[in-house]
């Protein structure tokens, strides 16, 4: 019977599974919801705080809050609010001054949290010319490796090899150059599609 | 660029083989499109990615299997019951102010009695009612009003205590909350055995104008009926032991008070006046010397000294009496401005004479383990104009009218200055109608009065003759005014006395 619970439950959105759990309190429901991010959470948790087993406590200890928490608000995507329910609860962790250390700044692999989604812009036929434009004001790197990733759907990995750039510098051009991109579109008027997941 | 690939949801596994380069470029570059977008994926291929290059494999996954078979057991935890909260909300909210009312409307019974009643001397129970009621059976002064009536009338003059017991009930009506001191316990319990019958009947006669309490505690008394309509025996004493705690904690701390004011040492006689304690709110006339009113209070502790208030029947707070005690003449003092009197005595029962001009010599018996007795004067010779009647006996003025209206009735609503002065005015400026013969008697009238405070529907419900009867009726209409105590409007029977 639980087995045909889970296949149930599985079927059913984020939205609609923590309404359920909202309003019944069972506890099953909230680990199907729970398990379809647990893993991310994990990694998340690994970022933040680098420990395995230290992430592991942390994911259970987020297990807990969101029995408290869900009932109490009404949560519209349930995916980013328990992203940033996480990161929040890493971070409160790592204030304990232990865990106070200066490192370094590095511009390059700092991986910046973009919002943009310029998949739905650049398969746009009528912005190709505009973004052919835009694609022009953009750095070398940046337009390379955007031309690399979006155009040609090459992974880091091989425009790292093709461009010999560096695997996180790859990154940090594709992300910045697609910030520059949207603003160079928007620059023109034309909607840029956001997406925050 | 497959939007398909956005409904993916990547799970550690895959993250997992992303790091190790076990996927294909194709699938790589699907993640990490899919990372783009969304933070939460790009944050834990960071984390998986620095964990397993830090500390391998292994050592990341394990703790991750862990998770997930830990979560299998959440699954069989109950079920929280979250729901409901707004009804919580909305229930708590009644109950807070149910409580809230509860209190205030326990706090402002208990300031009204401690002013007015401090104890209850609900008799010298057991033991001393019977020859009470002996003594009072044989007493034929109160006889006028007694043979009337219900318990309800009998109590107020504190005859047949049979009836007594509707005395008492209807005493505690009179708001006596804190008198309501079950005095040493076993005599409360007394009394509340003897008060099963009559709550009852009591409260019925409550209802009518016949019930009797005393104007000034009437706000207490209208509380009390309701508590005490609930209050089955038991409870009633259980609820006056919790009254008369907290009327005695305020009426020790106003004995402390008074304290400070004693007084100078006089001589007087002392007669011994008996009547029962259960009527003390009852304006009991003709109290002739002829009871033995005893205080009774609840507390046991013994002080040294005997403490005490003089009233007068309508409970208003008797200044400048001398309080003597028959047995030793050395003691002679005055109360206070506000009635209140302490003697030194260490015997557990003290006789005191309260004289007073206006109502003679009266005795009283006092407890001296009550933390405050009351001694309600009787108005032995003043010849006042009662509002509420009830032949005086001690008075000779004309018993002849019989009323079977008692002392003191229960009475919806008041003069504003008070029965007090609502009497001084009858008294003041009543005229026997001109052309007529003198006629001495009561006139009963009853009228209501609505929330403004009109006076409406004159009715005369005893006559003395036409003539008066209209003069009884244009005192009243022209009179103080009336204010309501309870309701939205008050039936009010004035006995006018001429």
């Amino acid at each position: 019977m639980a087995f045909l619970k889970n296949i149930s439950h599985n079927g059913l959105s984020d939205k609609e599974l923590a309404h359920r759990y909202r309003t019944t309190g069972n506890m099953e429901v909230l680990a199907v919801l729970f398990q379809r991010y647990m893993d991310l959470l994990y990694g998340v948790c690994l970022k933040y705080l680098k420990q395995p087993e230290t992430a592991k406590d942390a994911v259970m200890q987020i297990f807990e809050e969101l029995v408290q928490k869900l009932p109490k608000h009404e949560v519209d995507n349930f995916k980013s609010w328990l992203y940033t329910l996480a990161k929040n609860h890493c971070l409160m962790q790592l204030r304990t001054p232990q865990n106070l250390k200066t490192v370094e700044f590095k511009t390059e692999s700092m991986q910046s949290v973009e919002d943009v989604h310029l998949n739905g812009v650049l398969t746009r036929e009528e912005n190709l010319q505009k973004m052919e434009h835009c694609l022009q004001t953009l750095s070398d790197e940046q337009r390379i490796t955007i031309e690399l990733f979006y155009l040609q759907n090459k992974c880091y990995k091989e425009i790292a090899e093709a461009t010999g750039l560096e695997w996180n510098k790859v990154r940090s051009h594709i992300q910045n150059g697609r910030r520059n991109l949207k603003i160079c579109m928007e620059k023109h008027n034309i909607p840029v599609a956001i997406t925050g997941r | 660029m497959n939007d398909n690939h956005h409904h993916i949801t990547y799970t550690a596994a895959d993250i997992r083989r992303y790091v190790l380069g076990e996927l294909s470029p194709g699938e790589m570059h699907a993640m990490e499109k899919a990372a783009l977008d969304d933070p939460f994926l790009a944050d834990a291929i960071e984390g998986m990615q620095e964990a397993i290059q830090t500390h391998g494999d292994a050592a990341v996954t394990a703790p991750l299997q862990e998770l997930h078979s830990q979560l299998q057991s959440q699954k069989s935890r109950p079920a929280r019951v979250i729901v409901f909260r707004w009804w919580q909300a909305a229930a708590a909210a009644v109950i807070v102010m149910a409580g809230a009312l509860w209190i205030y409307n326990f706090s402002s019974t208990k300031e009204n009695t401690t002013v007015t009643v401090a104890q209850r001397q609900e008799a010298p129970e057991a033991a001393t009612t019977p020859a009470q009621q002996d003594a009072v059976a044989a007493d034929p002064a109160p006889d006028k009003n007694q043979s009337a009536t219900a318990p309800a009338v009998q109590a107020p003059t504190n005859q047949p205590q049979a009836a007594q017991a509707p005395g008492q009930p209807s005493e505690l009506k009179a708001g006596v909350p804190s008198a309501v001191q079950p005095p040493a316990q076993t005599p409360a319990k007394t009394n509340a055995v003897k008060h099963p019958a009559t709550p009852a009947p009591l409260e019925e006669d409550a209802a009518s104008p016949l019930a009797a309490t005393i104007d000034t505690t009437m706000k207490l008394s209208d509380e009390f009926p309701a508590k005490q309509k609930v209050a089955p025996k038991t409870n009633q004493e259980a609820f006056n032991k919790i009254y008369n705690k907290h009327a005695r904690a305020l009426a020790n701390k106003k004995m402390q008070a008074s304290h400070k004011d004693r007084i100078a040492e006089k001589a007087s006689h002392i007669d011994s006046i008996t009547f029962d304690d259960r009527d003390t709110e009852f304006i009991t006339i003709a109290g002739n010397n002829n009871r033995q009113k005893s205080a009774v209070v609840g507390s046991t502790n013994l002080s040294g000294f005997v403490k005490g208030r003089v009233t007068d029947p309508f409970l208003n707070p008797i200044a400048n009496a001398r309080i003597t005690m028959p047995n030793n003449a050395t003691y002679n003092m005055l109360t206070d401005k506000r009635g209140y009197f302490e003697l030194p005595a260490n015997d557990t029962a003290v006789d005191v004479a309260v004289n007073v001009s206006g109502y003679g010599t009266q005795n009283f018996r006092l407890q001296n383990n009550a933390s405050l007795n009351e001694l309600r004067l009787q108005p032995a010779n003043a010849p006042l104009n009662e509002v509420v009647t009830a032949g005086y006996s001690a008075n000779n003025r004309n018993q002849a009218v019989q009323t079977n209206y008692p002392r003191v009735m229960v009475q919806d609503a008041e003069p504003v200055f008070g029965w007090m002065a609502y009497d001084q005015y009858l008294q003041t400026n009543k005229r026997h109608p001109a052309g007529h013969s003198i006629l001495t008697g009561n006139v009963v009238v009853s009228f209501t009065v609505n929330k403004k405070g009109e006076l409406s529907d004159f009715n005369i419900e005893q006559s003395l003759s036409q003539p008066y009867d209209e003069e009884a009726i244009r005192l009243i209409s022209q009179g103080p005014a009336w204010k309501l105590v309870r309701g939205r409007k008050a039936k009010i029977t004035v006995i006018v006395k001429f």
